[in-house]
């Protein structure tokens, strides 16, 4: 893919710094600085109202920050927009289009709306497009009649008419059957694989992990954490203990935590689990030592195991409910 | 990437040539206005609105030719005009007929048909087309009003405003396609209008001059011109009016607001220069009287309907208005200044949340 001038490989596509949002008293981005690299599938995550599509309105113009800046392709988009937008597709929350044209004059209006010739050149891209989110068959059928899934996918083609550099996927699986969510995943992989920069928000954080490189997480406005998937990952490192009763479980759980106050910071957390069992935030180089822990006070444990912590359980650690933070104090009390 | 473990095909790289016009203001200017007008004509509703709207005239003017072929089919003598005097009480007449002769009788009867006939034919037929437009107005809101609010309604405005050209640009674009829309309707107006006129025309049995007889007539000149700039008048208030709705359209974010105010706005002009009207001959003087008559005088209708009038009056017609065209030129042009400044101001502004 060609590299525009602007850019280096490792410069940002997207940088933000301290950008902020208020709807009156409502603050709904705060202070936000975020950072996506050309090549990045960059997960944006957050519970609803966290300020993702917000976010995402800004970049693309259609919000003015209440303060902060937004560069693109090293452009400010404050000054530059008219040379940034060319470049970038979006869907954003729901899929728009004109209901009463058909797939195909949907497309056509967008190639004009972007700057292309009505040309037999467009045409073709418009056929190439149609064949690509496989919606040739009902081109010319108006899109009031289209299923769900494929007008997610005349977004999708809209978005990726133009054949830009940066693609912003606002919840493009939502409403999507099983074998949709699939198709959307397959398109984002091959889009990354072409070299092109993807910013992906969604709430399927199994399909965020398997699709992105890097993520952000964010709450009521704020970025919790940014960052390499696969050090998230890491960091998440857990240790699954369970006992035979539930009595011991709980009285090993006691035990471990006591052993965290006198000394052992290696242990971060503590999570008590269904089924007698326990979770600890521990590196699975100290199962042997969590073993001598409670054989020494007769606790002898049914299994203990590794436990790679998913997406999911970083984000609902992060954004979820105190008592599943593993709030030991409320526990122990 | 995370969690991937097969190969993945990239996206195909783009076999046709994805071409972009000129990026230069006018240009791109150009191509969102073909693009509005790619979709008002792909929109159903603006064909089947236009459609009946046509029809509707259409159908009139043949109620109309069938009852001038009816008027040629009577005998001279039902064109005897009645002379009527007055009576010692006020209101009270006396008509009657007097005894023509056939000769008078039948030179009445052309006279008639004549008059009649010459709605029929050019340029008479024109004027008779422009009034009725003019009377119509609100077709105009009907017509065009979901331009702008139909795009926040539908949310497709998030899709104009993030590809490249400006919100002024896509306003602009909507703004001109909707004068181009109304002129090619206008057109076609007056192409079935006056086709059919002529063809009715036959009708009526009157012989008819392919010169429109304006060749003939001292001020041929001054009916031709009069009449064509009646109904650029007349196109310019039926944009005028759809450009209200394209205003609350966008100020709402609605189409039911662009139609439903828009309308109301026709309507509350009617009724208050009425009222006024009648106010200001029950309050025969004064500064009240004043106002009540210098009120409607900025009101937008009434300055189009001055527009009109005094061209009528251009070629010895009717009396002229009490409005000036300086006045009207200055007032409309003050509604379209607030109307398409206020759009613009409006978009450019605001918050797309939609």
């Amino acid at each position: 893919m060609e590299q525009h001038p602007n850019i280096s490989e490792h410069e940002a596509i997207i940088s933000t710094q301290d950008l902020t949002k208020h709807f009156g008293k409502l603050v709904a981005v705060d202070h936000l600085n975020l950072e996506l690299r050309r090549g990045d599938v960059f997960g944006f995550l957050g519970p609803n109202g966290s300020g993702k599509t917000t976010t995402i309105r800004m970049l693309l113009g259609l919000l003015r920050p209440t303060s902060g800046t937004i560069h693109l392709f090293g452009l400010d988009n404050t000054t530059d927009l008219q040379k940034i937008l060319p470049r970038v597709g979006a869907i954003i929350e729901a899929p728009v289009y004109y209901s009463y044209l058909s797939g195909y004059d949907n497309l056509l209006v967008v190639a004009l709306n972007s700057g292309m010739k009505h040309n037999l050149q467009t045409r073709r891209r418009i056929d190439e497009v149609l064949e690509m989110v496989n919606l040739s068959q009902r081109a010319r059928d108006r899109v009031a009649k289209y299923s769900l899934g494929m007008k997610q996918r005349l977004a999708i083609g809209m978005a990726l008419l133009t054949d830009p550099e940066l693609v912003l996927l606002d919840e493009p699986t939502n409403g999507l059957d099983p074998m949709g969510v699939h198709e959307i995943r397959q398109l984002i992989l091959r889009l990354a694989a072409s070299g092109k920069t993807v910013l992906l928000s969604s709430h399927i954080l199994y399909e965020v992990q398997q699709v992105c490189n890097r993520v952000a997480i964010l709450q009521k406005g704020h970025m919790l954490k940014q960052g390499e998937v696969r050090e998230l990952l890491v960091v998440g490192e857990r240790l699954l203990v369970r006992m035979d009763t539930d009595e011991q479980a709980e009285s090993a759980l006691k035990l471990l935590y006591q052993a965290q106050q006198n000394g052992a910071s290696w242990i971060k957390d503590l999570y008590s689990a269904q089924n007698s069992a326990l979770r600890l935030d521990a590196p699975v180089a100290r199962a042997s030592e969590i073993t001598g822990l409670l054989a020494q006070e007769h606790l002898y444990l049914a299994e203990i195991r590794p436990e790679s912590a998913n997406l999911e359980e970083i984000f609902l650690e992060l954004v979820g409910p105190e008592e599943r933070k593993g709030n030991m104090a409320a526990l122990i009390n | 990437m995370a969690g991937t473990s097969q190969e993945i095909a990239p996206l195909p790289t783009p076999v046709a040539t994805i071409e972009f016009g000129s990026s230069k203001y006018f240009a791109t200017l150009w191509r969102l206005t073909r693009m509005e007008l790619y979709k008002i004509r792909r929109r159903r509703y603006t064909i089947i609105t236009g459609s009946i709207i046509l029809g509707l005239l259409v159908l009139g003017l043949l109620i109309f030719g069938f009852y001038v072929f009816a008027q040629a089919q009577q005998p001279p003598s039902a064109f005897a005009t009645q002379v009527c005097t007055s009576g010692n009480a006020v209101g009270n007449f006396t008509c009657t007929t007097p005894n023509y002769s056939q000769a008078q009788l039948v030179l009445m009867k052309q006279t008639s048909m004549q008059n009649m006939a010459a709605q029929l034919g050019l340029p008479g037929s024109l004027g008779l087309l422009f009034a009725i437009l003019e009377g119509t107005v609100f077709l105009a809101i009907v017509l065009l009003g979901p331009l702008s609010g139909t795009e926040y309604t539908l949310g497709t405005v998030r899709l104009l405003f993030t590809r490249g050209p400006t919100r002024l640009q896509c306003v602009i674009a909507k703004l001109i396609a909707s004068l181009i829309t109304l002129a090619v309707f206008f057109i076609l107006a007056i192409v079935i209008w006056t086709g059919l006129g002529m063809l009715l025309y036959a009708l009526s049995g009157v012989p008819y001059s392919y010169t429109f007889g304006l060749f003939h007539a001292a001020n041929a000149g001054q009916t031709v011109n009069a009449t064509l700039l009646t109904g650029l008048i007349v196109l310019i208030f039926w944009f005028a009016f759809s450009t209200v709705a394209f205003f609350f359209g966008t100020l709402a974010r609605s189409t039911a607001a662009a139609i439903g105010v828009a309308f109301g706005w026709y309507v509350f002009e009617g009724i208050v220069s009425t009222i006024l009207a009648l106010l200001s001959q029950l309050i025969s003087s004064g500064p009240l009287h004043d106002l009540f008559q210098q009120i409607p005088t900025y009101l937008l209708s009434s300055n189009f309907s001055a527009l009109i009038q005094n061209r009528a009056n251009d070629t010895g017609g009717n009396n002229p208005a009490t409005i000036t065209d300086l006045h009207a030129l200055l007032v409309i042009g003050g509604y379209f200044v607030i109307l398409i400044g206020g759009s613009l101001l409006l978009t450019r502004r605001r918050d797309v949340t939609n």
